[in-house]
């Protein structure tokens, strides 16, 4: 099936890495703290049904660096220029954590491509009173047990990965990762004003055992965008696109279906 | 050679037990664990511990930053290098070293270093540092924009000292339309900058750079890793930069105990030093290194690098790696002058109080080291010095 699955294509400075498969409505992929590494099973079910759009963002995996993004919102305007390029209309955007804050980063901007938003154990507001878990002080075994609900299979998934993945570009991925989201650790303290801007229908997809971002900050992002529907997924962490791929590409799908009717 | 006493300022109360209940005695160990009664005690006689130094005839005090954490009660040096401003007449007051690029705002540590410059007459050594990477946790500052950003902030301080204000400054983190600060420094152009570190690559290139030529200070590293260091500061300058370093741009730091005999040293050094190296310096590896800190290449040199040094030392492996300098007035006389033929460095530090180290033992260690070692040190000078090309040839063999 996959026709044109790798893609390297030029942005500004960045030579950006885009996985592209499927044919369908096209749907925007956007990846979280850990990068695209191990993703595929979950991707691979929404490719079936979707022209399935997965870049690595600029100083991950095999995309090159931008030297114009520092933060998050340069992100997200990084992204705007990245769908005038590719000329796409009617996006559905799928984030997940940190990808899911810079989905809002991006419909806050120009929502005017888009069609849809989905975000999973979303990053990018702060609700007070509710501690984050921090994904940057523990051991990796530590990270496990913070990020997953089921750690055996967490701990599979991740020696798959480290087998697979060359140190240095896990490395890199944190180091990105730390460079958007350390300081203030995984939000922006304006985005939550202007999320009234958000005027796509939009599913939030929550962990009911997310560690990281607790289900209250699904629930706040519901009250704050209108018409949005927040779901919860019981036995699942903060990796729902990895701890429940089937679930995760089952609810994406019934969600965009019900838009086209 | 001058010889200074540096300080840490432990809460030598910590227990010692934490172990099972918390990770690390930095950014975690909750704060319930320190008594501010007992600090009062504390801050008060390691006060008065440097100034016992100073009265003896060193060369100068030493004092650093840390964060959040039981190994070192100074997040801010500058308090210490203040209230030692008055009382210590003569020697000098090195704040080993100040944090620049963590502040929001370095200017006023530019200011503030200006004025204990000025109160002291011109006896303040600045030293910057970007902070351990525990102070990246704890300080809420971004690791993977350290460098940038400490570079901005002395570029800033750098110009704040020597450019006549007002005038405007636009980086990428710092932004002022009015540097002007009163008072100046009275060091001209500003007082000296040294740069400790545990030898990063980047340090040394940067400290050695002709423009800088700053102090590049090596501490908590067997002797041969001190070595390799200080000649590589002098590698670097002649090979990169084509001039020849002098010896007083090198200095090494190294805890430091002297007691009456060898063995006495020893047994009366033996838990406290042990404490510092197995408990209080315990961090883990992502309290260390956090994301960005160091490139990739360091993290992983940087990773081997600490475990030679931290965990399950005993007195004898810290002597033996020459990590610690232990012994009888006669011996650490001659191991250091020892180091000094062979490496030149014309700054020494002892860390002569560490871990749990009591207030009579620690006294004990600086009257024997300022009165018994101190001067012998202190009349050494680059004629008895091997010479870098000599210093090679024998670290090569």
């Amino acid at each position: 099936m996959p026709a044109r699955p790798d893609q390297l294509i030029t942005v500004g400075d960045c030579d950006l890495h885009v996985r592209r498969q499927g044919r369908g409505k096209p749907l925007l992929y956007l990846h979280g703290t850990e990068g695209l590494t191990g993703i595929a099973p979950g991707l691979g079910a929404l490719a079936r049904t979707f022209d399935l759009i997965a870049p690595d963002h600029p100083g991950y995996g095999l995309s090159g660096d931008a030297a114009a993004v520092d933060t998050m919102s340069d992100l997200a305007m990084f992204y705007l220029d990245v769908l005038d390029q590719m000329g796409l209309e009617q996006v559905h955007v799928v984030g997940h954590s940190m990808g899911g804050w810079l989905a809002l980063e991006i419909a806050v901007r120009n929502s005017h491509r888009l069609a849809s938003l989905t975000l999973v154990d979303s990053a990018g507001i702060h609700v007070q009173g509710v501690d984050k878990g921090d994904l940057f002080i523990c051991t990796p075994e530590e990270g496990l047990a913070l990020m997953n609900h089921d750690l055996e299979a967490a701990r599979v998934r991740h020696q798959a990965m480290v087998a697979e993945a060359d140190p240095r570009m896990v490395y890199r991925n944190r180091v990105t990762t730390a460079k958007l989201c350390w300081q203030p650790r995984l939000f922006n303290p304006s985005l939550a004003r202007w999320l009234h801007r958000v005027r796509l229908p939009t599913l939030l997809l929550w962990g009911e055992n997310d560690q990281v971002l607790p289900p209250a900050y699904g629930e706040a992002l519901s009250r704050a965008i209108a018409g949005s529907r927040l779901l919860t997924v019981p036995s699942c962490g903060h990796m729902l696109p990895f701890e429940q791929p089937d679930r995760f590409s089952g609810e994406v799908t019934t969600f965009i279906r019900s838009l086209a009717s | 050679m001058k010889v200074f006493m540096f300080h840490l300022m432990p809460y030598l109360y910590m227990d010692l037990e934490y172990k099972s209940k918390w990770r690390s005695p930095w950014v975690v160990m909750p704060n319930s664990e320190y008594d501010p009664v007992k600090g009062h005690e504390l801050y008060n006689r390691f006060l008065d511990e440097l100034e016992y130094a100073a009265e003896l005839g060193l060369d100068g005090v030493a004092v650093n930053e840390h964060h959040q954490t039981a190994y070192g009660l100074m997040p801010s040096p500058v308090v210490t290098a203040s209230a030692l401003s008055r009382r210590i007449k003569k020697a000098r007051i090195a704040i080993l070293g100040n944090a620049f690029g963590l502040r929001e705002h370095p200017l006023t540590l530019a200011e503030e270093h200006a004025m204990i410059d000025s109160i002291t007459g011109g006896r303040l050594i600045t030293g910057m540092v970007r902070g351990i990477g525990a102070e990246y946790h704890s300080m809420g500052a971004n690791p993977a924009l350290s460098h940038d950003r400490f570079h901005e902030a002395h570029d800033l301080v750098i110009q704040a000292w020597t450019r006549p204000g007002p005038f405007s400054f636009h980086g990428k983190y710092f932004n002022l339309e009015y540097v002007n600060p009163w008072p100046r420094p009275f060091q001209k152009p500003h007082p000296p900058i040294w740069c400790p570190s545990t030898g990063s690559a980047e340090t040394i290139e940067w400290a050695a750079h002709p423009d800088r030529k700053y102090v590049y200070l090596q501490n908590y590293s067997p002797v041969k890793s001190v070595a390799r260091f200080l000649n590589g500061y002098r590698e670097v300058a002649q090979t990169r930069y084509g001039y020849e370093a002098s010896s007083e741009q090198i200095g090494w730091a190294a805890p430091v105990y002297v007691g009456p005999t060898d063995e006495q040293a020893r047994d009366q050094a033996r838990v406290h030093i042990e404490s510092l190296f197995n408990k209080f310096l315990n961090l883990t590896f992502e309290m260390m290194f956090p994301p960005g800190y160091l490139s990739f290449d360091s993290a992983v040199r940087m990773a081997t690098h600490k475990k030679q040094i931290m965990g399950s030392q005993t007195v004898e492996s810290l002597i033996e790696q020459g990590v610690i300098i232990c012994g009888s007035p006669d011996t650490v006389r001659r191991t250091l002058t020892d180091a000094h033929r062979f490496l030149g460095f014309q700054s020494f530090l002892a860390l002569l109080q560490f871990g749990t180290l009591p207030r009579d033992l620690t006294e004990q260690n600086i009257r024997l080291f300022s009165t018994e070692v101190a001067p012998a040190l202190q009349a050494l000078t680059d004629r008895e010095y091997m010479g870098f090309e000599d210093s090679m040839k024998a670290m090569a063999a």
